[in-house]
């Protein structure tokens, strides 16, 4: 069940209408129900993994609680024995995500390899589907792992609590990837404090609207010049090209967000407060500025459970630069068993070691803020910078990858093809949600409350606002007839 | 409380704005000024009389019943509530919106074999549906034929008919004609309207004076294949052919399938016929519903020449004329299933020699030795097709070949000549003007064009 579909537009109403309805003792277990409902109506097999994953992990909760509170214990004996409790939490939940998104990879690559040096075999991929979300939920069960083991927070006794924890549907399949410290708390408190309040439900619901309208207006717009020009690349040129990619970064910031923050929005009517997955990225002025903008729950969880354990910055230059490139690869590897994916994580990775070479070398000055020329030449720089590395994101393989970058160079004329998938009435009609997306986007860099000012106006106002908004998005959305209903981008991961 | 109540008359009021301002692109951005439906749907609710005879169906439908003249007959108000590409699901929700407010006695479906294979989720083009059920009063009929017809993703268009044409919105001209349309006298009134030939007639007969003249009966392969394999009728038409039954068999509405007269030349090239013919009588017979195909009528009774159709598979005026008054004739008792032949087969047996068409049939570099081992073809420089005669016994044939190059210049290739081979220069385009005629009996197939 998408969040850009008519199976949504109806499920959402019913959930949220009977989830204030009903006593609160019982809305936690309604939620439950609704989000596994949700989940299986992709695959209703998808929610054994769920449920494993959620099990073992809430053991390990309770486990780590009871090796805490243990008595009798040595310090050494009682560490140890909790990290063996994470060590099978991590491995087991770990081992599920590598056998449904990673063992075919490796079988592929162990072939290919014993084929290259003369050994004919004969490769017998797994037949598994991969489970939609696999890699958020898997990621949000074991940080919750760790912030118990840590003692951030403490264990979770109600199991019906923990699973809606793990399985919370509007941030289920594509994040963001909560911590427990933010959202169990806010679950533990729906049997109490949970009431329906307008004016979460309004500004939930404008949410959402934003959401729908970069997906559907803006997204799946640009994703049609997009995959006309990847998909037939070989006719295109360093003009088209180039445009294409730079759409594709609209496209995926667009498409990420918006199902964020239709998530972070229907989680709000629902009375709960999801993390904010993305701030204004492309406003960044450097790389390691972006990845502070971009994509943050991820960014946040592989710097709190694997930079910082591996050492962080904390151990000399060497180790810092050999820290980094483990976690972009893995980073490049979540995102995708391909080595495309890894290819655009390590160039991130040596994007970020520049970074830090010229600031030890150089010195960082962060006590003013550039000038606004000198800003904007270092905020183009760093898009044009992550938007060549969004060419091996987009790209099916890195061999396509570097055919794109092959055939750009070496076809430098600009000229732009008869055809490149959107009309001139699209094209404007892009070029005016990417100006309204900017105008947006400045206003939350300037820490301008859109919505606040939005609800100050007059009510005749307010309407009018939103019907227009409605209705563009009803109007010139991408979705239906014609145009298929499409995924979010990082569903597949 | 009284909060609550507020708040929900503003939603309301909000939801009521919606409605309008989709009415409002639904006026400005789809221009129907030129829609038969529009004109049949409004005519079949506001009939002053009762509609005790009705007729569903597709084009085959709305273009060979007259209920003028089938009046006559049944001496009651009968209607044509035919539809262009009307499948099953939308006959039976058509059948249950025109029962809401008439007393029905009687209701024939046409059953032609287009409307029959549908896979419903197959479906990438929802116009046939809309065409109904955008001039649906609201009901719940209306909603479950939308809902039904096709996947979620067709919903939206379903309900918002101005997203369909949202690309108009930019194009001031289109907005302008379209108000300007609708705002008119005749679109207000509903007058009767003549688009490219077809006139609207009362009670949702179709009429158009065209005549078929036959040049496009070929086709370019030897063998007629079998349009019709086993299990043909899909479980999708299945259900709906139940359901219209069982509707009728509630609401006491005698109920009666038929298949409207198409031309011989388009029935023998689907190779089996009768299969379908048989398909749909054992479906029709667990269920003791009577089903008529008007192709299977004797010549006596029903002569029908390329002069009475508009194409291979409509019926024109004249034909509509001659099938109305035979159909008004065997439902009314004065003439009997004696009419009828027991299959298509006997009835072609019965065409003798007449030549319905023609069978273009190219010859290829990898055929050409093994069929005709006795010939020369020079395939390097020339293309070359044989000319067979599409009849329903053999026939001494003659043909008459002229070419007309894309220049415009016509060369006469042969008159009247037993000849079957025809050749052109490898590259050149063109059309070719081919008649055949039967040695004996002088009749011909009129003139075939073949662009090559």
């Amino acid at each position: 069940m998408l969040f850009n579909s008519i199976e949504f537009l109806i499920f959402f109403p019913v959930v949220t209408l009977i989830f204030f309805v009903i006593p609160r003792k019982l809305r936690s277990i309604w939620l439950l129900i609704s989000s596994y409902f949700f989940y299986m109506c992709w695959n209703p097999k998808y929610a054994i993994l769920i449920a494993i994953s959620t099990l073992i992990t809430y053991i390990s909760g309770i486990m780590l609680s009871a090796t805490n509170t243990r008595g009798g214990l040595s310090e050494e004996t009682r560490t140890s024995r909790k990290k063996i409790i994470v060590g099978i939490s991590f491995l087991s939940n770990l081992g599920i995500l590598f056998v449904f998104k990673y063992a075919n990879f490796l079988i592929e690559n162990i072939c290919s390899a014993l084929n290259a040096v003369g050994l004919e075999i004969v490769e017998k991929p797994l037949d598994l589907l991969l489970p939609v979300g696999i890699s958020f939920y898997t990621f949000q069960a074991l940080s919750y792992t760790m912030d118990v083991y840590r003692g951030e927070i403490k264990a979770e006794k109600n199991f019906i609590k923990y699973a809606l924890f793990v399985s919370f549907f509007p941030q289920l399949v594509a994040g963001p990837i909560e911590r427990s410290t933010n959202l169990l708390p806010q679950i533990n408190e729906i049997a109490e404090k949970s009431r329906f309040s307008y004016e979460n439900a309004k500004s939930g619901l404008l949410l959402m609207l934003w959401g729908l309208f970069q997906k559907l207006v803006i997204a799946d717009r640009a994703a049609m010049l997009v995959n006309a020009v990847y998909d037939n690349f070989a006719a295109h040129n360093f003009l088209s090209i180039s445009l294409a990619t730079i759409c594709f970064a609209f496209q995926v910031y667009c498409d990420f967000d918006g199902y964020t923050n239709i998530a972070r929005g229907a989680s709000e009517v629902l009375g709960i407060k999801l993390m904010k997955n993305f701030r204004q990225p492309y406003f960044a002025t450097n790389i390691q500025e972006f990845w502070r903008r971009w994509h943050i729950s991820l960014t946040t969880w592989f710097t709190d459970y694997l930079y910082i354990p591996l050492g962080g910055n904390r151990k000399g230059l060497a180790r810092q630069l050999i820290n980094v490139f483990i976690v972009f690869a893995v980073s490049g590897l979540w995102h995708g068993a391909s080595w495309n994916y890894v290819a655009w994580g390590v160039l991130h990775a040596i994007y970020q070691c520049i970074g830090i070479i010229k600031r030890k070398v150089l010195g960082s000055d962060t006590s003013k803020t550039p000038a606004l020329p000198l800003r904007l030449v270092k905020i183009i720089i760093t898009f044009a910078l992550t938007d060549f590395a969004w060419i091996f994101f987009r790209a099916a393989s890195l061999t396509e990858a570097m055919a794109v970058i092959r055939q750009m160079f070496t076809n430098l004329t600009f000229t732009m093809p008869a055809d490149i998938g959107l009309n001139r009435i699209n094209m404007v009609l892009l070029l005016v949600a990417l100006v309204i997306l900017f105008i947006v986007d400045l206003c939350h860099e300037k820490n301008v409350r859109i919505s606040k000012i939005i609800f100050a106006w007059p009510k005749p106002v307010r309407w009018i606002f939103y019907l227009a908004f409605i209705w563009t998005i009803i109007m010139f959305g991408i979705y239906g007839v014609s145009y298929t209903t499409s995924q979010f981008i990082y569903f597949q991961f | 409380m009284k909060k609550y109540f507020k708040k929900l008359a503003s939603l309301a009021l909000f939801l009521l704005f919606m409605l309008l301002i989709n009415s409002f692109f639904h006026f400005i951005l789809v221009d129907d000024s030129e829609s038969f439906t529009r004109i049949m749907m409004h005519e079949m609710y506001t009939q002053k009389e009762d509609i005790e005879v009705l007729y569903l169906g597709s084009s085959h439908c709305y273009r060979s019943l007259i209920p003028e003249v089938t009046d006559t007959y049944f001496n009651t108000n009968t209607f044509n509530a035919g539809t262009s590409l009307q499948q099953l699901d939308a006959t039976y929700a058509m059948l249950k919106e025109t029962a809401k407010s008439n007393d029905l006695r009687q209701v024939y479906v046409e059953l032609y074999y287009g409307v029959n294979g549908e896979i419903f989720a197959d479906r990438t083009d929802m116009t046939a549906t809309y065409l109904i059920s955008d001039y649906m009063k609201p009901s719940f009929n209306k909603l479950q034929l939308i809902i039904n017809a096709g996947s979620s993703e067709h919903y939206v268009n379903g309900f918002i008919l101005g997203r369909r044409n949202w690309e108009k919105l930019f194009d001031p001209g289109y907005i302008a004609q379209t108000v300007r349309r609708k705002l008119s006298e005749p679109y207000k009134n509903y007058d009767y309207i003549t688009i490219k030939g077809d006139t609207y007639c009362a009670k949702g007969y179709m009429a158009n004076d065209m005549k078929f003249s036959g040049s496009s009966n070929y086709i370019t392969s030897s063998d007629l294949g079998s349009a019709f394999y086993e299990n043909y009728i899909s479980e999708d038409c299945r259900k709906y052919i139940i359901k219209i039954i069982e509707f009728c068999e509630k609401e006491d509405i005698k109920l009666t399938f038929f298949t409207a007269p198409m031309t011989d030349f388009s029935l023998i090239t689907l190779g089996n016929y009768d299969s379908y013919i048989n398909q749909v009588n054992t479906l029709l017979s667990e269920y003791d519903v009577d089903y008529y195909d008007f192709n299977l009528c004797k010549l006596e009774y029903l002569d029908l020449s390329n002069a009475d159709y508009i194409d291979p598979q409509h019926l024109n005026t004249t034909g509509a004329t001659k099938f109305s008054n035979v159909f008004g004739q065997f439902f009314t008792g004065q003439l009997t299933e004696d009419i009828f032949h027991q299959k298509y087969a006997d009835k072609l047996s019965t065409l003798g020699t007449k030549i319905l068409g023609l069978k273009i049939i190219p010859i290829e570099d990898y055929s050409a030795d093994d069929l005709y081992p006795d010939l020369y073809f020079d395939l390097e420089n020339y293309r070359y097709w044989e000319l067979k005669p599409l009849t329903a016994g053999s026939s001494a044939v003659q043909f008459s070949v002229e070419k007309e190059a894309s220049d415009g210049t016509i060369t006469t290739l042969q008159h009247l000549d037993g000849n079957p081979f025809v050749f052109v220069p490898i590259n050149e385009t063109g059309t070719l003007h081919i008649t055949a005629t039967d040695a004996f009996t002088g009749q011909t197939t009129g003139e075939i064009l073949f662009a090559y």
